[in-house]
């Protein structure tokens, strides 16, 4: 079998490496690509056609933006738009990557780390290669969280 | 927390007194959702208005794209908690203008907009509040809108 093809994206290249890091962390998982706006993501996600996008909350619209409060918070509207653009792709949208990041200080690489998603307020434990193979309803983003 | 102290954690409601704010409670209920649920979506009438408790939820705006029958989404502002969202329900048309989506699992308080604005007509002190603080929350919100798009069409 086909190892489970990854795009990885963030706007900032320390949560990029993270993700990385955590799906080498899986066997059978390999990053096929990183993307550090939603133009790229979009783009690469369309040239690739993933088996899973792992996608931060925090991706910025475009690069060059940072003086305006809301530049990076394109993560949902990309997350959307990739689940309508590669319907086979798996989209994954991660909200707690800043606070990871402003808990270990900017420290993010090197530590241990899972996916998780909810459900009726459980969290349940979620792997790549569920993600690729499991139930997860296509047409909408799976929303998950990382765990430390 | 009880209704009434939710209530004065949101910026809209701070400046009321426990009496006041114990007429809007009474018209507020709460509500859980699940990351992902979209609470309500632009174009749809707007009954209520929310005051976010936990969680975190994105107002997104659809735009149409030319020649497509796919539309452009902007998410335009982040719900934090204690926050208000689903103005509309206090002005005409009485219809959203955006979409409100889970980020996370929210839990909020859901106001029933026309019997607030009841409340509102009934009791001038408490309007004059209310109001003050509601176009606090649209001015942020323009704001927040305006320099997204100009930044989404790269005229800056």
């Amino acid at each position: 079998m086909q190892n489970t093809r990854v795009i990885v994206a963030s706007g900032y290249a320390q949560i990029r490496q993270l993700l990385a890091e955590l799906v080498r962390g899986e066997p059978g998982a390999d990053v096929a690509a990183e993307a550090g706006n939603q133009f790229e993501a979009i783009a690469l996600a369309k040239q690739l056609e993933p088996d899973v996008v792992l996608m931060d909350f925090n991706l910025p619209y475009q690069t060059g933006f940072d003086f305006v409060r809301l530049s990076r918070i394109s993560g949902l509207d990309t997350a959307q738009t990739i689940v309508e653009v590669t319907p086979n792709s798996r989209v994954v949208l991660l909200n707690n990557l800043a606070d990871i990041s402003h808990r270990k200080k900017g420290v993010v690489s090197g530590i241990t780390t899972h996916l998780s998603t909810h459900r009726n307020g459980i969290r349940i434990p979620l792997t790549l290669r569920e993600l690729r193979h499991g139930e997860a309803a296509t047409g909408v983003p799976v929303f998950a969280n990382v765990e430390v | 927390m009880t209704v009434k102290n939710s209530l004065r954690e949101c910026q809209v409601f701070s400046r009321l007194t426990d009496s006041q704010l114990g007429k809007l409670a009474a018209l507020c209920s709460k509500e859980v959702y699940e990351a992902g649920t979209t609470i309500f979506n632009s174009g749809d009438t707007a009954e209520r208005l929310f005051v976010l408790e936990e969680g975190k939820i994105a107002l997104q705006l659809l735009l149409p794209v030319k020649q497509s029958e796919l539309r452009k989404r902007i998410t335009v502002d982040i719900i934090a908690k204690n926050e208000l969202f689903g103005w509309s329900g206090m002005s005409e048309p009485y219809i959203y203008s955006l979409s409100a989506i889970c980020l996370q699992r929210a839990t909020v308080l859901a106001v029933n907009a026309s019997k607030m604005s009841s409340v509102l007509q009934d009791d001038y002190a408490i309007a004059y509040e209310v109001l003050y603080g509601l176009v606090n929350v649209v001015s942020v919100r323009l704001h927040d809108t305006t320099q997204l798009l100009v930044t989404e069409r790269s005229l800056v």
